[in-house]
Protein backbone atom coordinates (compact mmCIF):
# COMPACT_ATOMS: atom_id res chain seq x y z
CA UNK A 1 0.00 0.00 0.00
CA UNK A 2 1.48 3.57 -0.61
CA UNK A 3 0.38 6.86 0.10
CA UNK A 4 0.79 10.02 -1.46
CA UNK A 5 0.15 13.38 0.44
CA UNK A 6 -1.87 15.94 -2.60
CA UNK A 7 -2.27 18.81 -0.13
CA UNK A 8 -1.14 19.09 3.58
CA UNK A 9 -1.74 23.31 4.17
CA UNK A 10 -4.33 23.45 6.80
CA UNK A 11 -7.52 25.67 6.96
CA UNK A 12 -6.90 27.53 3.63
CA UNK A 13 -4.85 27.12 0.58
CA UNK A 14 -1.32 29.34 0.95
CA UNK A 15 0.27 30.17 -2.02
CA UNK A 16 3.93 31.77 -1.35
CA UNK A 17 4.54 35.50 -2.35
CA UNK A 18 6.82 37.28 -4.43
CA UNK A 19 8.89 38.30 -1.14
CA UNK A 20 8.96 35.00 0.34
CA UNK A 21 10.15 33.63 -3.09
CA UNK A 22 12.66 36.26 -3.43
CA UNK A 23 13.91 35.90 -0.04
CA UNK A 24 14.33 31.80 -0.51
CA UNK A 25 16.43 32.99 -4.36
CA UNK A 26 18.20 35.29 -2.33
CA UNK A 27 18.85 32.51 0.86
CA UNK A 28 20.33 29.98 -1.95
CA UNK A 29 22.62 32.37 -4.13
CA UNK A 30 24.52 33.25 -1.06
CA UNK A 31 25.21 29.85 0.07
CA UNK A 32 25.74 28.82 -3.28
CA UNK A 33 28.56 31.65 -3.14
CA UNK A 34 30.00 30.36 0.30
CA UNK A 35 29.90 26.80 -1.02
CA UNK A 36 31.54 27.88 -4.47
CA UNK A 37 34.30 29.58 -2.31
CA UNK A 38 34.91 25.94 -0.59
CA UNK A 39 34.13 23.81 -3.38
CA UNK A 40 35.08 25.56 -6.37
CA UNK A 41 34.43 22.58 -8.82
CA UNK A 42 30.79 22.38 -7.48
CA UNK A 43 27.70 22.46 -10.33
CA UNK A 44 24.26 23.77 -9.77
CA UNK A 45 23.34 20.10 -9.34
CA UNK A 46 25.66 19.24 -6.44
CA UNK A 47 24.70 22.51 -4.89
CA UNK A 48 20.87 22.01 -5.07
CA UNK A 49 20.73 18.18 -3.70
CA UNK A 50 22.80 19.21 -1.03
CA UNK A 51 21.01 22.48 0.48
CA UNK A 52 18.03 20.99 0.25
CA UNK A 53 16.76 23.19 3.27
CA UNK A 54 17.15 26.09 1.77
CA UNK A 55 15.14 25.23 -0.70
CA UNK A 56 12.62 23.85 1.12
CA UNK A 57 8.82 23.98 -0.13
CA UNK A 58 5.85 22.48 1.56
CA UNK A 59 3.49 23.58 -0.52
CA UNK A 60 -0.13 25.29 -0.20
CA UNK A 61 -2.94 22.88 -0.70
CA UNK A 62 -5.21 21.68 1.72
CA UNK A 63 -6.14 18.15 2.40
CA UNK A 64 -6.26 15.74 -0.24
CA UNK A 65 -4.61 12.42 -0.13
CA UNK A 66 -4.54 9.15 -2.20
CA UNK A 67 -3.98 5.42 -0.79
CA UNK A 68 -3.29 2.95 -3.19
CA UNK A 69 -2.54 -0.85 -4.36
CA UNK A 70 -1.72 -2.84 -7.43
CA UNK A 71 -5.66 -3.40 -6.80
CA UNK A 72 -7.27 -0.46 -5.43
CA UNK A 73 -7.12 4.01 -5.07
CA UNK A 74 -8.87 5.76 -2.34
CA UNK A 75 -8.82 9.30 -1.81
CA UNK A 76 -9.88 11.35 1.32
CA UNK A 77 -10.76 14.28 1.29
CA UNK A 78 -11.41 17.19 -1.52
CA UNK A 79 -9.61 20.05 -0.33
CA UNK A 80 -7.60 21.94 -3.21
CA UNK A 81 -5.30 19.36 -3.19
CA UNK A 82 -7.51 17.29 -5.26
CA UNK A 83 -7.23 19.46 -8.45
CA UNK A 84 -3.61 18.19 -9.14
CA UNK A 85 -4.96 14.79 -8.41
CA UNK A 86 -7.82 15.35 -10.95
CA UNK A 87 -4.91 16.05 -13.38
CA UNK A 88 -2.97 13.30 -12.59
CA UNK A 89 -6.05 11.25 -13.04
CA UNK A 90 -7.86 12.23 -16.52
CA UNK A 91 -4.37 11.15 -18.25
CA UNK A 92 -6.06 7.66 -16.98
CA UNK A 93 -9.73 6.01 -17.27
CA UNK A 94 -10.81 8.77 -15.52
CA UNK A 95 -10.58 11.16 -18.67
CA UNK A 96 -12.52 8.42 -20.97
CA UNK A 97 -14.94 8.35 -18.65
CA UNK A 98 -14.31 4.37 -17.45
CA UNK A 99 -13.31 5.27 -13.56
CA UNK A 100 -14.65 3.85 -10.53
CA UNK A 101 -13.41 6.13 -7.62
CA UNK A 102 -14.07 6.14 -3.89
CA UNK A 103 -13.57 9.47 -2.14
CA UNK A 104 -13.63 9.37 1.83
CA UNK A 105 -14.93 12.47 4.02
CA UNK A 106 -13.15 13.33 7.45
CA UNK A 107 -15.80 16.18 7.91
CA UNK A 108 -17.01 19.45 6.08
CA UNK A 109 -14.91 22.17 6.73
CA UNK A 110 -14.21 24.41 4.06
CA UNK A 111 -10.28 23.42 2.99
CA UNK A 112 -11.66 19.71 3.22
CA UNK A 113 -14.53 20.42 0.21
CA UNK A 114 -12.93 23.33 -1.19
CA UNK A 115 -11.17 21.17 -3.94
CA UNK A 116 -14.19 19.08 -5.21
CA UNK A 117 -16.08 21.78 -7.73
CA UNK A 118 -12.61 21.36 -9.32
CA UNK A 119 -12.39 17.48 -9.67
CA UNK A 120 -12.89 17.12 -13.29
CA UNK A 121 -13.75 12.88 -13.16
CA UNK A 122 -16.90 14.53 -11.39
CA UNK A 123 -18.08 16.11 -14.74
CA UNK A 124 -16.77 13.22 -17.30
CA UNK A 125 -20.26 10.81 -18.09
CA UNK A 126 -19.44 7.40 -18.06
CA UNK A 127 -17.69 8.06 -14.16
CA UNK A 128 -18.80 6.21 -11.54
CA UNK A 129 -17.76 8.66 -8.37
CA UNK A 130 -18.48 7.54 -4.29
CA UNK A 131 -18.53 9.40 -1.39
CA UNK A 132 -18.58 7.56 2.11
CA UNK A 133 -18.28 9.20 5.29
CA UNK A 134 -19.72 8.63 8.62
CA UNK A 135 -22.09 11.83 8.98
CA UNK A 136 -25.40 11.71 8.31
CA UNK A 137 -25.70 14.64 5.98
CA UNK A 138 -22.80 13.57 3.99
CA UNK A 139 -25.19 14.05 0.62
CA UNK A 140 -26.64 17.38 1.37
CA UNK A 141 -22.70 18.78 2.48
CA UNK A 142 -21.77 17.29 -1.49
CA UNK A 143 -24.36 19.15 -3.29
CA UNK A 144 -24.00 22.18 -1.87
CA UNK A 145 -20.71 22.32 -3.09
CA UNK A 146 -22.31 22.79 -6.70
CA UNK A 147 -24.71 25.61 -5.99
CA UNK A 148 -25.58 28.79 -7.90
CA UNK A 149 -24.29 31.54 -7.30
CA UNK A 150 -21.21 29.76 -5.57
CA UNK A 151 -20.91 27.96 -8.70
CA UNK A 152 -22.08 27.86 -11.77
CA UNK A 153 -22.55 23.64 -12.86
CA UNK A 154 -25.39 22.74 -10.39
CA UNK A 155 -25.03 19.12 -8.64
CA UNK A 156 -27.60 17.74 -10.96
CA UNK A 157 -25.49 18.49 -14.17
CA UNK A 158 -22.49 16.68 -13.61
CA UNK A 159 -21.80 14.32 -16.22
CA UNK A 160 -20.67 11.17 -13.65
CA UNK A 161 -22.93 9.34 -11.46
CA UNK A 162 -22.14 9.70 -8.07
CA UNK A 163 -22.99 7.60 -5.33
CA UNK A 164 -23.47 8.22 -1.06
CA UNK A 165 -22.14 5.65 1.07
CA UNK A 166 -22.53 5.72 5.25
CA UNK A 167 -19.76 4.26 6.90
CA UNK A 168 -20.07 2.55 10.45
CA UNK A 169 -18.49 4.33 13.12
CA UNK A 170 -15.36 1.98 14.39
CA UNK A 171 -16.39 -0.91 11.86
CA UNK A 172 -14.17 -1.48 8.96
CA UNK A 173 -15.22 -1.67 5.21
CA UNK A 174 -13.14 -3.57 2.63
CA UNK A 175 -12.35 -1.79 -0.89
CA UNK A 176 -10.47 -4.85 -2.83
CA UNK A 177 -7.55 -5.81 -0.90
CA UNK A 178 -7.77 -2.62 1.47
CA UNK A 179 -9.89 -2.21 4.83
CA UNK A 180 -10.81 0.62 5.98
CA UNK A 181 -11.99 1.90 9.69
CA UNK A 182 -13.16 5.01 10.45
CA UNK A 183 -12.30 6.32 13.98
CA UNK A 184 -13.19 9.30 15.70
CA UNK A 185 -10.38 12.70 16.11
CA UNK A 186 -10.74 15.50 18.59
CA UNK A 187 -12.18 18.42 16.31
CA UNK A 188 -15.16 21.19 17.05
CA UNK A 189 -17.13 19.27 14.26
CA UNK A 190 -16.92 15.93 14.08
CA UNK A 191 -14.29 14.62 12.10
CA UNK A 192 -13.68 10.88 11.25
CA UNK A 193 -9.77 9.36 11.17
CA UNK A 194 -9.25 6.39 9.09
CA UNK A 195 -6.99 3.49 9.33
CA UNK A 196 -6.20 1.39 6.25
CA UNK A 197 -5.04 -1.90 6.98
CA UNK A 198 -3.64 -4.40 3.80
CA UNK A 199 -2.14 -7.54 4.21
CA UNK A 200 -0.95 -6.95 8.13
CA UNK A 201 -0.13 -3.53 7.19
CA UNK A 202 -1.74 -0.49 8.77
CA UNK A 203 -1.98 2.99 8.31
CA UNK A 204 -3.46 5.80 10.48
CA UNK A 205 -4.81 9.32 9.33
CA UNK A 206 -5.15 11.52 12.05
CA UNK A 207 -6.16 15.14 10.42
CA UNK A 208 -7.84 17.25 11.50
CA UNK A 209 -8.11 16.62 15.73
CA UNK A 210 -6.82 18.74 18.47
CA UNK A 211 -5.09 15.90 20.28
CA UNK A 212 -6.94 16.26 23.30
CA UNK A 213 -7.61 12.71 23.97
CA UNK A 214 -4.13 10.99 24.04
CA UNK A 215 -3.70 8.21 27.22
CA UNK A 216 -4.94 5.27 26.13
CA UNK A 217 -8.31 5.69 28.66
CA UNK A 218 -9.54 8.99 27.28
CA UNK A 219 -9.03 7.46 23.72
CA UNK A 220 -11.23 4.55 24.61
CA UNK A 221 -12.53 2.35 21.83
CA UNK A 222 -10.91 5.10 19.52
CA UNK A 223 -7.01 3.94 20.64
CA UNK A 224 -7.26 1.42 17.63
CA UNK A 225 -6.92 3.93 15.12
CA UNK A 226 -3.09 4.11 16.28
CA UNK A 227 -2.55 0.86 17.54
CA UNK A 228 -0.29 -1.70 15.25
CA UNK A 229 -0.07 1.12 12.50
CA UNK A 230 3.34 1.34 10.48
CA UNK A 231 2.48 5.28 9.67
CA UNK A 232 0.45 7.98 10.69
CA UNK A 233 -0.13 11.54 8.99
CA UNK A 234 -1.31 13.78 11.96
CA UNK A 235 -2.22 17.54 12.69
CA UNK A 236 0.40 19.59 13.74
CA UNK A 237 -0.69 23.35 12.84
CA UNK A 238 0.52 24.77 15.62
CA UNK A 239 3.62 24.36 18.26
CA UNK A 240 2.98 22.68 21.78
CA UNK A 241 2.22 26.34 22.87
CA UNK A 242 -0.21 27.74 20.19
CA UNK A 243 -2.06 24.87 20.18
CA UNK A 244 -2.24 25.25 24.35
CA UNK A 245 -3.88 28.91 23.83
CA UNK A 246 -5.99 27.84 21.00
CA UNK A 247 -8.49 25.33 22.84
CA UNK A 248 -11.17 24.17 20.55
CA UNK A 249 -9.68 25.21 17.18
CA UNK A 250 -9.48 21.44 16.69
CA UNK A 251 -6.01 21.05 15.64
CA UNK A 252 -3.07 19.60 17.53
CA UNK A 253 1.06 19.66 17.21
CA UNK A 254 3.63 17.68 16.34
CA UNK A 255 4.93 16.91 20.26
CA UNK A 256 1.61 15.34 21.10
CA UNK A 257 1.85 13.40 18.10
CA UNK A 258 5.29 12.37 18.30
CA UNK A 259 4.19 11.04 22.21
CA UNK A 260 1.50 9.06 20.70
CA UNK A 261 4.00 7.64 18.02
CA UNK A 262 6.56 6.40 20.81
CA UNK A 263 3.86 4.53 23.41
CA UNK A 264 2.11 3.06 20.57
CA UNK A 265 5.58 2.10 18.43
CA UNK A 266 4.49 3.80 15.28
CA UNK A 267 7.85 3.81 13.05
CA UNK A 268 7.04 6.20 11.01
CA UNK A 269 5.23 9.60 11.39
CA UNK A 270 4.31 12.52 8.59
CA UNK A 271 2.88 16.14 9.78
CA UNK A 272 0.88 17.77 8.22
CA UNK A 273 -2.76 20.80 7.83
CA UNK A 274 0.23 23.40 8.39
CA UNK A 275 -0.46 27.05 9.16
CA UNK A 276 -1.94 28.97 6.61
CA UNK A 277 -0.49 32.08 7.62
CA UNK A 278 3.34 30.26 8.61
CA UNK A 279 5.65 30.60 5.57
CA UNK A 280 7.87 27.55 4.50
CA UNK A 281 10.86 29.28 7.01
CA UNK A 282 8.45 29.27 10.09
CA UNK A 283 7.40 25.96 9.28
CA UNK A 284 11.23 24.80 8.99
CA UNK A 285 11.61 26.48 12.60
CA UNK A 286 8.36 24.79 13.99
CA UNK A 287 10.25 21.35 12.53
CA UNK A 288 13.47 22.61 14.24
CA UNK A 289 11.71 22.94 17.24
CA UNK A 290 9.75 19.58 16.92
CA UNK A 291 13.02 18.08 16.24
CA UNK A 292 14.63 19.52 19.72
CA UNK A 293 11.71 18.40 21.86
CA UNK A 294 11.66 14.89 20.14
CA UNK A 295 15.83 14.82 20.79
CA UNK A 296 15.66 15.34 24.74
CA UNK A 297 13.27 13.22 25.33
CA UNK A 298 14.99 10.62 23.65
CA UNK A 299 18.03 11.32 25.15
CA UNK A 300 16.09 11.81 28.99
CA UNK A 301 14.71 8.24 28.40
CA UNK A 302 17.81 6.26 27.42
CA UNK A 303 19.41 8.25 30.68
CA UNK A 304 16.88 7.01 32.92
CA UNK A 305 17.75 3.21 31.30
CA UNK A 306 14.64 2.80 29.12
CA UNK A 307 15.13 2.03 25.42
CA UNK A 308 12.46 4.72 23.71
CA UNK A 309 11.09 3.86 20.73
CA UNK A 310 12.57 5.74 17.53
CA UNK A 311 10.19 7.39 14.99
CA UNK A 312 11.35 8.57 11.93
CA UNK A 313 9.25 11.81 11.18
CA UNK A 314 9.45 15.06 9.12
CA UNK A 315 6.66 17.97 8.16
CA UNK A 316 5.17 16.79 5.13
CA UNK A 317 5.38 18.88 1.68
CA UNK A 318 2.45 18.61 -1.09
CA UNK A 319 3.85 15.60 -3.46
CA UNK A 320 5.30 13.06 -0.84
CA UNK A 321 4.77 9.26 -1.23
CA UNK A 322 5.44 6.96 1.05
CA UNK A 323 5.01 3.17 1.47
CA UNK A 324 3.50 1.18 4.02
CA UNK B 1 6.76 27.99 52.59
CA UNK B 2 4.08 25.08 52.52
CA UNK B 3 5.12 21.49 52.25
CA UNK B 4 7.13 20.20 48.89
CA UNK B 5 6.02 17.29 46.94
CA UNK B 6 8.30 15.11 45.27
CA UNK B 7 7.79 14.20 41.88
CA UNK B 8 9.57 11.64 40.31
CA UNK B 9 9.50 9.20 36.93
CA UNK B 10 7.94 10.22 33.85
CA UNK B 11 6.15 12.87 33.80
CA UNK B 12 3.92 11.50 30.80
CA UNK B 13 -0.12 11.12 30.05
CA UNK B 14 0.08 8.04 31.90
CA UNK B 15 1.28 9.38 35.07
CA UNK B 16 -0.37 9.64 38.42
CA UNK B 17 -0.62 12.80 40.12
CA UNK B 18 -3.18 11.88 42.19
CA UNK B 19 -0.49 9.92 44.17
CA UNK B 20 0.97 12.28 45.04
CA UNK B 21 -1.83 13.49 47.77
CA UNK B 22 -2.04 17.21 47.19
CA UNK B 23 -4.35 18.50 49.80
CA UNK B 24 -4.10 22.08 49.63
CA UNK B 25 -5.69 24.82 51.22
CA UNK B 26 -7.35 27.80 49.84
CA UNK B 27 -4.92 29.92 47.90
CA UNK B 28 -1.78 27.92 49.06
CA UNK B 29 1.14 27.69 46.78
CA UNK B 30 2.20 24.56 45.03
CA UNK B 31 6.08 23.24 45.94
CA UNK B 32 7.36 20.53 43.80
CA UNK B 33 10.75 18.92 44.23
CA UNK B 34 11.37 18.05 40.63
CA UNK B 35 14.89 16.64 40.97
CA UNK B 36 13.33 13.12 40.29
CA UNK B 37 11.51 13.85 37.05
CA UNK B 38 13.49 11.59 35.09
CA UNK B 39 11.43 12.88 31.61
CA UNK B 40 9.03 15.07 30.55
CA UNK B 41 6.47 14.80 27.54
CA UNK B 42 3.73 17.22 25.91
CA UNK B 43 1.07 15.19 26.82
CA UNK B 44 2.24 14.88 30.45
CA UNK B 45 2.82 18.34 30.39
CA UNK B 46 -1.28 18.37 29.06
CA UNK B 47 -1.98 15.81 32.04
CA UNK B 48 -0.22 18.29 35.00
CA UNK B 49 -2.19 21.17 34.00
CA UNK B 50 -4.87 19.37 34.29
CA UNK B 51 -4.30 18.38 37.56
CA UNK B 52 -3.56 21.79 38.25
CA UNK B 53 -6.90 22.96 37.45
CA UNK B 54 -8.32 20.30 39.26
CA UNK B 55 -7.01 21.72 42.03
CA UNK B 56 -7.96 25.14 41.77
CA UNK B 57 -4.68 27.01 40.25
CA UNK B 58 -2.46 27.34 43.13
CA UNK B 59 1.21 28.82 42.12
CA UNK B 60 3.20 26.45 41.27
CA UNK B 61 6.84 26.56 42.34
CA UNK B 62 9.61 23.95 40.85
CA UNK B 63 12.36 23.19 43.01
CA UNK B 64 15.48 21.84 42.02
CA UNK B 65 14.90 21.56 38.37
CA UNK B 66 17.98 19.62 36.38
CA UNK B 67 19.45 20.50 33.36
CA UNK B 68 17.26 17.40 31.55
CA UNK B 69 14.56 18.90 32.97
CA UNK B 70 14.69 22.18 32.23
CA UNK B 71 15.52 21.36 28.51
CA UNK B 72 12.80 18.99 27.94
CA UNK B 73 10.41 22.01 29.52
CA UNK B 74 12.30 24.55 27.46
CA UNK B 75 11.67 22.71 23.95
CA UNK B 76 7.88 23.20 24.49
CA UNK B 77 7.83 26.20 26.50
CA UNK B 78 6.56 24.11 29.22
CA UNK B 79 7.51 26.62 32.32
CA UNK B 80 5.18 29.33 30.60
CA UNK B 81 2.90 26.49 30.06
CA UNK B 82 2.05 25.60 33.76
CA UNK B 83 3.06 29.41 34.83
CA UNK B 84 5.29 27.71 36.96
CA UNK B 85 8.12 30.08 39.32
CA UNK B 86 11.28 28.36 39.18
CA UNK B 87 12.51 28.13 43.00
CA UNK B 88 15.82 27.13 41.58
CA UNK B 89 17.67 25.30 38.69
CA UNK B 90 21.18 23.54 38.16
CA UNK B 91 23.61 24.72 35.84
CA UNK B 92 26.06 22.59 34.24
CA UNK B 93 29.75 22.79 33.59
CA UNK B 94 31.96 21.12 32.05
CA UNK B 95 36.33 21.56 32.90
CA UNK B 96 38.10 21.86 28.89
CA UNK B 97 41.17 20.55 30.60
CA UNK B 98 39.64 16.95 32.44
CA UNK B 99 36.27 16.63 31.68
CA UNK B 100 34.97 17.10 35.22
CA UNK B 101 31.23 18.23 35.20
CA UNK B 102 29.91 20.06 37.97
CA UNK B 103 25.96 20.71 38.73
CA UNK B 104 25.39 24.08 40.47
CA UNK B 105 22.36 25.10 42.09
CA UNK B 106 21.02 28.59 41.38
CA UNK B 107 18.58 29.81 43.31
CA UNK B 108 15.41 32.54 42.60
CA UNK B 109 16.16 35.87 44.81
CA UNK B 110 20.25 34.90 45.14
CA UNK B 111 21.09 34.16 41.66
CA UNK B 112 18.23 35.37 39.26
CA UNK B 113 15.10 36.95 39.52
CA UNK B 114 12.12 36.83 36.76
CA UNK B 115 11.16 39.91 35.28
CA UNK B 116 7.29 41.22 36.42
CA UNK B 117 5.93 44.75 35.62
CA UNK B 118 7.25 46.12 38.33
CA UNK B 119 10.97 45.16 38.15
CA UNK B 120 13.11 44.15 35.22
CA UNK B 121 14.30 39.99 35.10
CA UNK B 122 17.95 39.74 36.20
CA UNK B 123 20.31 36.40 36.25
CA UNK B 124 23.74 36.79 38.13
CA UNK B 125 25.86 33.59 36.93
CA UNK B 126 28.50 32.64 38.83
CA UNK B 127 31.85 34.39 38.37
CA UNK B 128 34.05 32.23 38.26
CA UNK B 129 33.98 27.83 38.57
CA UNK B 130 37.16 25.86 39.00
CA UNK B 131 37.39 23.04 38.35
CA UNK B 132 37.35 20.66 41.69
CA UNK B 133 39.72 18.29 40.57
CA UNK B 134 42.38 20.43 38.13
CA UNK B 135 41.30 23.90 39.86
CA UNK B 136 41.20 25.38 35.52
CA UNK B 137 38.01 27.40 34.85
CA UNK B 138 34.89 25.84 33.60
CA UNK B 139 32.85 26.44 30.83
CA UNK B 140 29.03 26.65 31.13
CA UNK B 141 27.35 23.65 29.13
CA UNK B 142 24.58 25.32 28.32
CA UNK B 143 23.00 28.58 26.05
CA UNK B 144 22.25 31.35 28.63
CA UNK B 145 19.89 33.36 26.79
CA UNK B 146 17.96 29.92 25.76
CA UNK B 147 18.43 28.31 29.22
CA UNK B 148 17.27 31.06 31.09
CA UNK B 149 14.24 32.39 28.56
CA UNK B 150 11.72 31.93 31.31
CA UNK B 151 12.68 34.79 33.07
CA UNK B 152 11.39 37.03 30.49
CA UNK B 153 8.23 35.54 30.74
CA UNK B 154 6.77 35.42 33.83
CA UNK B 155 2.78 35.72 34.02
ZN1 LIG C 1 -8.83 21.14 8.13
ZN1 LIG D 1 -11.55 20.87 10.30
ZN1 LIG E 1 39.55 19.93 35.42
Amino acid sequence: MKVKLWGVRGSLPAAPDQSSVLNKIKKALNSFVDFQKQNPEVSVQDFLSSSESHLRCYGGHTSCLEIFSDQIQLIVDGGSGIRPLAEHMMLGAAGLGRAEIHILMTHFHWDHLIGLPFFTPLFIPGNKIHFYAVQEDLEENIRRMFTKPNFPVPFEALGSEIFFHRLEPRRSKKFADIEVTPYQLDHPDPCWGYRFERLGRAYAHCVDTEGVRVSPDDLGEDVKLYRGVQAMTFDAQYSFEEAAEKINWGHSSAPIGLDIAMRERIPKVFFMHHDPSADDEQIQKLEAKTREYYDKRQLALSQSGQQPFEVEWCFARDGIVFDV
Amino acid sequence: MSRIHSLKGHLDELWSFESLAVDLKERQDLHLDVSGVLSVSAGGLKHWKAWLDGLGRPQLYLHFCTPLFFEQMNSVRGLQYLQAIVGSVEVHYVCPACSTELDYMMYRGQNFIEGTAEHRESLTLPEKVSCPSCSHPMEPDFRGQDYFSFLKYRN
